[in-house]
């Protein structure tokens, strides 16, 4: 009896699990790679009007920011307009699938996951280390070259100078979008209070360029004076994240070996001696209360925010919009309250004894990345639609004519579109002008003309009234240029960075946290400490990584060339240095590198 | 009881089997299976994620591409520091709360349960109650408000009050040893009201000849307490104790979340955010599969003990 009873349940316990293993595999459709039979798409007569004799469907993720009182971002006057002037052309059904911005990874690897038939067509990520650890796990089909002249002749034409970004190990697989300049987020300083308290400000305030010292002062002033009431903090200040810049500390020139080393947004150098006297630094203006006591409870800058907008703040930067709302704030609060850019702060090269302006870091020049999904069986329509929004560009930026936008003369006889401000009817664009449906191939307006685009950024994004800090963030960032300088790319995947990335990211903020808070003379003991810490926790790794590809890719001749300004050649920078530039500050140990290993 | 079924039962089964009674009663079987799907398809079917923990998983490949790397994650785990970190904070921060957090209804419903003025006693209840319906996110944003060292009116109601005339600057969220123990005290405040309800319920079936039998005997309010209540709600306060004790190594993962800031992480990273900033921050699904298939196997094991233990002392248990 007992037996039986046993048998019985064994049975059930197999059957059940035979069941649920094969649901579980057969739900999720065959997961070999779609094969494309290359000569047959490339037969393809006339890809312009090419009609498709049966209807296939191409998914395009899109992202979904949550704006309140928007349409659905899959379902709009826009998507539908997607649908009837490209894909009823075509035969081709458009669907869009919505992926929330604030956690696209772990969105877009669920729906990897899932049923094939349910996958995006596309993936892309405007982080590149993320982009090659997609394309390193075998999210991306190859792209085809020829395929692409074909099927998106203009788009190839106008990315054709980003085509050395789109490889991964030698292989194309990113379709690039372009990314025009962007002066668009201003740093800005209570102008008002500047003045009152005996400074003077240029009225041209790309011209305000002054030393370190000079800038504490002005600073240390806002304080003493109180010009924000009792509670007069005068800088805005939050808790930093992985991309923690230290260009006013780095030499200048840098070292090409430091660049590739060091140079990199998507975690803190935290043992870099340059980063060590950025720390130094904030852990000054800690010290000396002219920052926010509570600045480390401030995670995404909104008491920041909200201490400038009520006007008790003297700095703050921000993307500047049209409706900027920080600015109508303050303006209510203190109607007398003027802006200017923040001035430039020259910083010493090491043991030169002279300040110099050092620039900081330079946007890629491209913008967003986009890889075909590996299970994309018809790669040339996706081509198709990234031509088409190629050429339609203008009417998806500024929607119809007469109704959403109308051509304003900007000077000189030349006209660009300016939206009409407010339109609330049905042909309303959706969040931020369709952005987030054109910013596959282009991250913004580009006329081909500076002086349009310099229009353009203007009425795009200048409050009334504010147009100057546009206009002079414009003037700054030409005269700067030449400064500024990208992070290094790698052209493989740094798999230790994106291991140990957030766990490096959570005790970096820890130990900023106590390493600007702390009393000074406690500041190199404690840096030392969390330096040796962090190494171990991770960073040790991701530096050997990085050696090991930046002396393969030396080796080979694959970095880029020329370099770009503000970089110069490991021997150059040794012959100007003597060593190798900026050092990192704290290194393991042989013993403790080997303990490590272990 | 026992012996009622032993005799009565065997003498039907060795006739009729199970064909006759599901013939007899399918609509009661049918009744039966629909939870029982439900069960099975929510609550076992994605055991099999479970597998996860034994794979170097890469989504893209799913489970048939994924490597099978066996107890691999497992090792990683236990040699990862920042583990054990988040087990001692999950565990002390649990144990702290189960010492302030479990006995505070119990107290809360017996002097609830005194109070003779009805709509007095209710108002209290209702009060009492209130936030447990407040999120976290909204109570530490309060709590930030009130307690902030420069800022928040405690800190400077104290300063009035001890004369210094400005704010006391007590870090009492920005300090980690001030910090855990405003972790507690925030989640009794919250959680004390809600959790009187049970009891309360438990009291009202307690037989009122007893408190009789008690004032004849000359028993006074806490004799009365300490002898009929207490007794009276003590099988209830065992279940609640062991299915407490199962929830020592889970963690919210809202409060730790929504109350922790940069200066406290050496304690406020528990089990629940380790689990999120390894699983979801980093795409390492398979460490934080291991490490909640870990938090669930000792949690089984603590209620199972603690089910034991409360057997061996005569009370009922919960299997």
């Amino acid at each position: 009896m007992k037996l039986r009873k046993v048998i019985s349940a064994v049975l059930c316990i197999s059957a059940f699990a035979a069941l649920t293993t094969s649901l579980a595999g057969c739900s999720l459709g065959n997961r070999a790679p779609a094969v494309i039979d290359k000569e047959a798409v490339m037969s393809i007569p006339d890809p312009e009007n090419y009609v498709y004799p049966d209807q296939i469907t191409i998914r395009i993720p899109i992202y979904d920011r949550g704006q309140t009182g928007q349409a659905p971002v899959t379902d709009n006057y826009w998507t539908d307009y997607v649908q009837k002037e490209f894909g009823d052309k075509h035969n081709i059904k458009v669907d869009f699938i919505s992926i929330p911005r604030a956690g696209e990874v772990t969105k877009f690897n669920q729906l990897m996951a899932g049923k094939v038939s349910r996958q995006p067509d596309i993936i892309f990520h405007y982080d590149y280390p993320q982009c090659i650890t997609y394309a390193k796990s075998g999210a991306f089909q190859t792209v085809d070259t020829d395929m692409l002249k074909k099927f998106a002749p203009d788009y190839y034409k106008a990315t054709e100078e980003l085509d050395q970004y789109t490889y991964v190990n030698g292989e194309k697989v990113f379709l690039a979008g372009r990314r025009p300049r962007a002066y668009n987020f201003v740093s800005v300083i209570r102008r008002d209070w500047v003045e009152a308290n005996g400074y003077t400000v240029p009225d041209n305030s790309a011209d305000w360029i002054i030393t370190q010292e000079e800038y504490y002062d002005i600073l240390k002033s806002f304080k003493e004076k109180k010009n924000g009431g009792p509670n007069t903090i005068p800088m805005a200040f939050s808790l930093p994240n992985a991309n923690f810049s230290n260009h006013g500390y780095r030499n200048y020139p840098i070292s090409a070996h430091d660049w590739a080393m060091f140079a990199d947004l998507s975690v803190c150098s935290f043992t870099w001696e340059p980063t060590y006297e950025q720390i130094k630094y904030n852990n000054n203006l800690c010290n000396m209360g002219l920052v926010s006591n509570e600045w480390y409870l401030d995670k995404d800058g909104k008491q920041s925010k909200e201490r400038f907008s009520s006007g008790v703040q003297g700095t703050y930067g921000f993307y500047l919009t049209k409706e900027s709302a920080e600015i109508s704030a303050l303006l209510q609060n203190q109607p007398n309250a003027k802006l200017s850019l923040t001035p430039s702060v020259k910083t010493e090269n090491e043991g030169s004894g002279e300040s110099v302006l050092k620039g900081g870091r330079a946007d890629n020049p491209f913008g967003l990345m986009t890889g075909i999904n590996v299970h994309c069986k018809h790669p040339e329509a996706i081509m198709m639609y990234y031509e088409w929004l190629q050429d339609n560009i203008l009417t998806m930026q500024n929607g119809i004519e007469g109704i959403t936008y109308n051509m304003t003369d900007v000077g000189n006889g030349k006209q660009i579109p300016v939206l009409v401000d407010g339109y609330d009817g049905v042909e309303r664009l959706n969040y931020n002008a369709n952005k987030d449906m054109w910013c596959l191939v282009i991250e913004g307006r580009d006329y081909g003309d500076p002086e349009l685009n310099r229009a353009a950024q203007v009425y795009t994004y200048a409050p009334k009234g504010y147009e100057y800090l546009i206009e002079q963030n414009y003037e700054r960032s030409v005269e700067n240029d030449h400064l500024n300088y990208i992070d290094f790319l790698f052209d493989r995947s740094i798999d230790s960075l994106s291991d140990k990335g957030s766990t490096l990211l959570n005790d970096w903020q820890k130990y900023a946290t106590d390493l600007f808070n702390c009393k000074s003379e406690e500041l190199d003991k404690k840096y030392q400490t969390y330096a040796k810490a962090y190494l171990k926790a991770g960073y040790q790794q991701i530096l050997d990584e990085k050696e090991a590809a930046y002396q393969d890719m030396k080796a080979n001749n694959k970095l880029p060339d020329p370099l770009p300004e503000g970089v110069i050649s490991d021997e150059e920078a040794a012959a100007l240095y003597g060593g190798d530039g900026n050092q990192p500050n704290i290194t393991l140990s042989a013993d403790e590198k080997a303990a490590l290993a272990q | 009881m026992k012996t009622q079924t032993n005799m009565a039962a065997p003498a039907v089964k060795r006739k009729k089997g199970f064909m006759f009674y599901l013939k007899r009663d399918w609509e009661l079987y049918a009744l039966v299976v629909i939870p029982l799907i439900f069960i099975v398809v929510f609550k076992f079917l994605p055991l099999l994620g479970l597998s996860i923990a034994f794979m170097d998983y890469n989504p893209i490949l799913g489970f048939s591409g994924s490597k099978f790397v066996g107890f691999d994650v497992f090792r990683q785990m236990f040699t990862s520091p920042d583990f054990y970190v988040a087990l001692r904070n999950t565990i002390v921060l649990n144990i702290f709360d189960l010492i302030c957090g479990f006995p505070m209804p119990i107290i809360l419903a017996i002097l609830l349960n005194e109070i003779t003025c009805a709509w007095y006693k209710k108002l209290t209840q209702t009060i009492l109650y209130l936030p447990h319906f407040l999120s976290w996110v909204i109570i530490s944003a309060i709590a930030y408000q009130l307690f902030s060292p420069s800022t928040g009116i405690v800190n400077i109601i104290i300063g009035a009050i001890t004369g210094t005339g400005e704010s006391a600057l007590i870090p009492f969220l920005t300090e980690k040893w001030h910090w855990a123990v405003m972790y507690i005290l925030l989640a009794v405040w919250q959680s004390m009201g809600w959790g009187t309800i049970i009891y309360l319920a438990a009291i009202t079936g307690i037989n009122s000849d007893l408190y009789e039998a008690a004032d004849i005997d000359g028993a006074g309010r806490f004799g009365k307490i300490w002898h009929v209540t207490l007794p009276g709600i003590k099988p209830t306060i065992v279940v609640m104790l062991i299915m407490a004790l199962g929830r020592l190594m889970g963690s919210n993962f809202e409060r730790v979340q929504a109350l922790s800031n940069t200066n406290v992480t050496d304690f406020s990273e528990v089990i629940a955010t380790y689990v999120y900033r390894v699983g979801l921050g980093a795409n390492k699904f398979n460490i934080s599969t291991a490490v909640g298939l870990f938090q669930s196997v000792v949690g089984l094991v603590l209620v199972l003990l603690s089910d034991r233990v409360a057997k061996a002392l005569g009370e009922n248990g919960l299997v």
